[in-house]
């Protein structure tokens, strides 16, 4: 008799996992990114105002903002897969749980750990296979980046935030492709990935080029800073805006990350 | 002008030559960028400690209340809001003149406040500059929750940086402003010894020939116009207004009449070292507010103390 009950509660489970796809809440624009490339974007039934692309995510019920998710929007669309990003959103992780949500942090800072993360992903959607092929594509890119690397590197200050002035080190995303683009990035040792910065030190280090990656950045504003028209980069105009370049491929870690990279080195060896 | 307060004059003279020159050849640097950059930064610390103390001192003897600082009247907050809105709707531009309109909305709003009623007491104002304050630092939690992106530059104006980068057309025009200043404040310096007249109560100040409402009136807006340049330009720095003017009262032992001068003059001084400290103490630029705060906290307590 107990063999009868097992063998049914086992087909039930069968049934239940096979009938049920899963239901995924995304609050990370670049996590949102690579579960569509591992075409698991159809399971995508909640995601924050933030994930735009691709652009068939508009039609998606959105639960809030990046940093402002809400809770009860979460909940009421009773997902499988909660996938989170990590600080201003890691206080959500203990809040789900607490209600037996099965949810997930990815906050990858490097480009090792964006591939990492999206075998990870592969592994949670059963989409390993999808995985191995997106993870060996953009090896290959990668690769061929990497060799066709220009000699020189031109000084690079990438402007992150405006008052107070912030940049980027090496241990960040956005500081990775810089230098994977062929830049030396000026702030290259930071503190923190993203960190405060003084004026001085930008003048000081004379950046033959300036990214503006936050919206509303102008290159007469820069220009007009009192002290830092001597910079070679203010001299040439060599500076650059969310106009020149999409803010959105060299901030994410998404697969697009690869057209990121070559627009960094357009801009940089222009 | 007797020997303590020309000692005092002195001292403060060359702690000011040492702070000066500390602050532009530290860390060794170009000619080009202490002359465009650091300069500029070293002109509006000055400035902001100057007017703060000088505020401070008036509003101190003005309010009859050893606590009185700058900020006790609303002004910052309004100052503050006014600064945030503009950064928020992206016109950093703009900041500064946000700030300033902040400023004259809370003035008047407390102003109008203190005098609903019909009748003016010193309490009503301190107490009218409160409601006001809290109303506008509502207002800004209430940005601070909706514009979360924006929380770096909201952190600025709240904790104080006189890290502002002026484009050739702003330093100009904040040239022209210090003229103004300069001006108001040489103009509080004469009004010290109708302060003091005033510190002895409203009714002895009259029947003294004072005009006590129309003096009030000019001193308070002119404090409030002072306090928002400051907050518009440096954020909100604070306990200068109120540490600085006891200490300066402390150094003197009585010597009224150039206290306030030598409050602004030590108030500057003052800053510069706070904001030395906020650019070199630790790895990353630490806002001045904190500083300030560390340093005024005890002083504070102190204060507190004595004054039981």
């Amino acid at each position: 008799m107990r063999i009868v009950y097992t063998i049914a509660l086992v087909l039930l489970a069968f049934k239940i996992v096979l009938a049920n796809p899963p239901r995924i809440v995304v609050t990370s624009p670049e996590i949102a990114e690579i579960v569509c490339a591992l075409d698991a974007g159809e399971f995508i039934v909640g995601l924050t105002q933030e994930c735009d692309y691709p652009t068939y995510l508009e039609e998606v019920e959105k639960v809030g903002s990046f940093g402002n998710v809400s809770f009860e929007a979460i909940i009421s669309i009773q997902p499988t897969h909660v996938f989170i990003s990590g600080l201003e959103q890691a206080h959500l992780k203990s809040k789900l749980q607490k209600i037996s949500l099965p949810v997930y942090e990815f906050y990858p800072q490097s480009v090792a750990s964006f591939l990492s993360t999206i075998a990870q992903l592969g592994e949670l959607l059963n989409k390993e296979s999808r995985a191995r092929v997106v993870q060996d594509s953009l090896r290959n890119e990668l690769a061929q980046l990497a060799r066709s690397q220009p000699a020189n590197s031109p000084r690079v200050y990438i402007e992150i935030y405006q008052n107070p002035i912030m940049s980027v080190s090496r241990d960040s995303f956005v500081g990775e492709l810089v230098h994977l683009a062929g830049g030396e990035n000026i702030f290259d040792s930071l503190p923190r990935e993203y960190s405060r910065i003084s004026p001085e030190r930008v003048v000081e280090a004379d950046p033959e080029v300036i990214i503006i990656t936050y919206p509303g950045g102008s290159k007469e504003q820069m220009k007009n800073r009192r002290g830092w028209e001597v910079i070679s980069a203010v001299r040439h105009e060599r500076i650059y805006t969310v106009n020149d370049i999409d803010a959105d491929i060299i901030l994410r870690a998404s697969p697009r990350l690869i057209d990121g990279i070559k627009a960094l080195r357009e801009l940089i060896y222009e | 002008m007797n020997k303590r307060a020309l000692v005092n004059i002195i001292l403060f003279t060359i702690i000011f030559v040492v702070m000066v020159l500390i602050y532009l050849r530290y860390d060794a640097a170009s000619v080009h960028i202490i002359r465009a950059i650091r300069l500029p930064r070293l002109v509006l610390t000055f400035v902001c400690g100057f007017v703060l103390a000088g505020v401070g001192y008036t509003f101190q003897v003005l309010l009859d209340n050893p606590l009185a600082e700058p900020y006790i009247l609303g002004i910052s907050s309004g100052a503050a809001m006014g600064s945030i809105v503009a950064s928020v709707l992206g016109l950093f531009l703009l900041m500064p003149l946000f700030g300033f309109a902040g400023a004259l909305l809370s003035m008047i709003l407390v102003w109008t406040l203190a005098h609903i009623g019909g009748y003016f007491s010193r309490t009503k104002l301190i107490l009218s500059g409160i409601i006001i304050g809290l109303f506008f630092s509502s207002f800004i939690s209430l940005l601070m929750y909706f514009n979360q992106k924006d929380i770096g530059h909201i952190i600025n104006v709240l904790m104080g940086n006189l890290g502002y980068i002026f484009s050739h057309s702003e330093w100009n025009f904040f040239l022209i402003l210090i003229f103004f200043i300069i001006l108001i404040m040489i103009y509080l310096f004469f009004q010290a010894i109708r302060l003091q007249v005033l510190s002895t109560g409203d009714m002895v100040a009259h029947s003294l020939g004072l005009n006590v409402p129309a003096l009030r009136k000019r001193l308070f807006i002119l404090c409030s116009l002072l306090t928002g340049i400051v907050v518009s330009y440096a954020g909100i720095i604070g306990f200068i207004g109120l540490i600085v003017p006891h200490s300066v009262r402390f150094l003197q032992r009585g010597n009224q009449r150039i206290n306030i001068v030598l409050s602004s003059f030590a108030g500057g001084i003052f800053l510069l070292f706070c904001d030395f400290l906020a650019m070199h103490l630790a790895v990353i630029e630490i806002p001045v507010g904190i500083i300030t705060a560390f340093l005024g906290s005890p002083f504070f307590i102190l204060l507190m103390l004595r004054n039981k």
